[in-house]
């Protein structure tokens, strides 16, 4: 078996020789989050550090059989929960010109829009390790998808996830700790009540049908049978007197729904929607039924070339996000229900050069509520393998109930990370 | 006097027409034979030289189907820098309207559909602009021919190219096509405020099947800025038998052998 490496030492791609081919990818990263503003909860800290790192390596066959292994680790000094050893992707892919398969642990996203995504339901999500931009994580799933030939660009693919995988969520100490500052409250993320007999072993499936009309049009249609992805923080109603406690529940449901990316001209029109309806009857706090609902998100995209200098470009982002219960209290709900009346505008100012700087500025406001997040972000890379970034999340105004426990935890964060 | 003067007019748009054929019909042969190779897989390597002769690479994997009408197909993988590895553009010309193009990103397992109109843009940070990589399909210009030219020894004819499309960053283009060879050689690209932008330079031609030329490098060098773009084709490939099915939003995201 004859080893060459293809390409300079910088190349990650290795002929095995026999038309193998071994792809790779990987980095470090070293972080540092400072919050400057005092706790809800005494526990909490006033500054993280973290290292991580992923290797992703691809081995392609001449079978048509590809398989994909893709790591990562993460470690946090001060909070032991927060460490990752993790596989995102372990899967074999079988691919043919009409026909694929997949097995294994894998990531998947319908997303199309920038901010809040009703089309990915799919992959559970790491709300714990970064409650602003959390990770997702690989599900156990096999994907059949079948694939037009000849001109025309449809696809119609079929998901089997044979268990759930629950949520991580922020705990105790925890500076996105939901019930931070609460007293006599107690939440264990891991205890989780599950609707349905067969608890996380209950098989969830998914249909997607998805078609590129007229080159102008991507479209594609959903429908999705399983737990939803965030539970429901439920008071437990034998909880002591004078502690409430809270426990996660999973609720099947049944989604439907659609995506579409569209472009005309400089514009970007995007959008989602998905219709959720409960497998089971799903009371509210104050017992009644709790109806399906439809949520959506929608917005567009606009760029500006060479607006201030030539090759340098802005874009501008708008999408609103909502519900059809948008305006009710969480008494009525099924549990508190996130981005029911939301718009969000973010400006990216990209330099376009072979530094790849670029600088993001958005908002995210709840126009019922009054909420506002504002984000911001400005990147570069150093050399070609490494890359610096600065951020910053502030809860400028916090008028809820629910966003109360996260008040103080604007955050400034400072990343670099080393690829090969 | 009227029939003569009608009889003079004739003569004169008759002879501004034969100028007009005569220079798309000489720079129709040096575009046929950079066609008709069926399907392409080629190794693209981009250096990028600053003013001060500093230079990064950017490697990627070139697809392309050739189509009817010029409506060809074409998937570009980046290869390196590690951080947009296995980041792809996808793109479905269109020679009468823009682009259709879609953008992998690894990173999020998101294909994103984007706009095609800044075709002045840089592509990849490059000199080349996105107009200058998307095909020069022949009905986007017209075509005049200016006379001879003696390029390194080699006569050439003198064409000049103008875009008929809307959003290009060049008001004419300069081209020297080899009159032995039918070949483009060189290029010389004015922008919209009619000063002299770049030159392209075509060099170390291959033949190939069927009677295909195609060249192994392009340079392009920015005259006002200084920065240069190199860029050499490596293992390439014709008939290599794709179809359509490799140029779709699905086959973005997996890596390309």
């Amino acid at each position: 078996m004859a080893l060459a490496w293809a390409g300079p030492a910088a190349s990650q791609s290795l002929e095995l020789g026999r038309g193998l081919q071994l792809q790779s990818r990987g980095g470090v990263f070293a972080e540092g989050w400072f919050f400057p503003g005092d706790p809800l909860d005494p526990r909490q800290p006033d500054f993280i550090a973290s290292l991580g790192g992923t290797q992703d390596a691809i081995l392609t066959t001449p079978y048509h059989l590809d398989m994909r292994a893709n790591g990562r680790i993460h470690f946090d000094p001060q909070e032991r929960r927060r460490n990752r050893l993790a596989m995102d992707d372990l899967y074999l892919d079988y691919h043919r010109e009409a026909f694929e398969a997949r097995a294994g642990y894998q990531i998947v996203s319908w997303k199309v829009v920038e901010s809040v995504s009703r089309a990915d339901i799919l992959n559970q999500d790491d709300w714990e390790l970064d409650f602003m931009d959390p990770q997702k994580l690989g599900e156990l799933s096999a994907r059949v998808r079948l694939k037009s030939t000849g001109e025309s660009n449809q696809m119609l693919e079929f998901y089997y996830l044979p268990s759930f995988r629950r949520a991580m969520l922020p705990r105790t100490g925890n500076r996105y700790d939901f019930f931070a500052g609460a007293q006599g409250v107690e939440f264990d993320p891991d205890a989780a009540q599950y609707d349905s007999r067969w608890r996380a072993w209950r098989p969830q499936g998914a249909i997607r049908y998805a078609a590129n009309l007229f080159e102008k049009l991507d479209l594609s249609l959903f429908y999705f049978n399983g737990y939803r992805r965030f539970p429901t923080l439920a008071a437990e109603p034998s909880s002591p007197p004078g502690r409430i406690v809270f426990r996660t529940r999973y609720t099947p449901v049944n989604v439907a729904g659609a995506t579409f990316q569209s472009v005309l001209g400089n514009w970007l029109w995007k959008g989602e929607a998905a219709y959720s309806s409960f497998e089971n009857e799903v009371l509210s706090p104050l017992g009644t039924r709790v109806a399906p609902y439809l949520a959506y998100t929608l917005g567009f995209e606009y760029t500006f070339y060479s607006l201030l200098a030539a090759d340098q470009d802005l874009g501008a982002i708008l999408e609103l996000t909502g519900d059809t219960d948008a305006g009710k209290g969480t008494a009525r709900l099924e549990g508190y229900r996130p981005f029911r009346s939301d718009a969000f505008m973010a400006l990216r100012y990209a330099f376009n050069g072979t530094a790849n700087q670029s600088l993001i500025v958005g908002t995210l406001v709840d126009y019922l509520q009054g909420d506002l997040l504002v984000q911001g972000e400005f990147s570069r890379k150093v050399t070609d393998n490494l890359a610096l970034k600065l951020q910053f999340a502030s809860f400028a105004l916090v008028k809820s109930d629910e966003m109360q426990p996260f008040r103080r935890s604007s955050r400034l964060a400072a990343k670099a990370a080393y690829n090969w | 006097m009227l029939k003569l003067l009608s009889i003079a007019g004739l003569l004169i748009s008759l002879s501004s027409a034969e100028e007009n054929t005569d220079g798309r019909s000489i720079y129709e042969r040096a575009y046929r034979h950079g066609r008709g190779f069926g399907d392409e897989r080629v190794t693209a390597y981009t250096y990028l030289i600053n003013a001060g002769g500093d230079t990064v690479l950017r490697k990627t994997r070139n697809l392309t189907l050739e189509r009817p009408d010029g409506k060809d197909y074409n998937l570009i993988q980046f290869l390196e820098p590690a951080d947009v590895r296995n980041t792809s553009l996808l793109t479905h010309q269109d020679p009468k309207e823009n682009d259709a193009q879609w953008l992998f990103l690894p990173e999020l397992r998101r294909v994103k559909k984007i706009s095609s109109q800044n075709k002045s843009g840089a592509f990849m940070g490059s000199e080349f602009a996105y107009e200058d990589i998307s095909g020069n399909n022949l009905d986007k210009f017209s075509y005049t021919r200016l006379g001879e030219a003696d390029l390194a020894g080699e006569k050439c004819d003198l064409i000049e190219k103008k875009p008929l499309y809307e959003n290009s960053g060049y008001t004419k283009i300069k081209t020297w096509i080899s009159r032995s060879r039918s070949l483009v050689l060189r290029q010389e690209f004015t922008d919209r405020k009619n000063t002299l932008l770049k030159v392209q330079v075509f060099e170390s031609y291959r033949e190939f099947p069927n009677g295909v030329w195609l060249p192994q490098k392009i340079t392009m060098a920015n005259l006002q800025t200084g920065k240069k773009s190199i860029l050499e084709f490596k293992e390439r490939q014709l008939k290599v038998g794709l179809k359509p099915t490799d140029f779709t939003t699905e086959s973005m995201e997996r890596p390309l052998q």
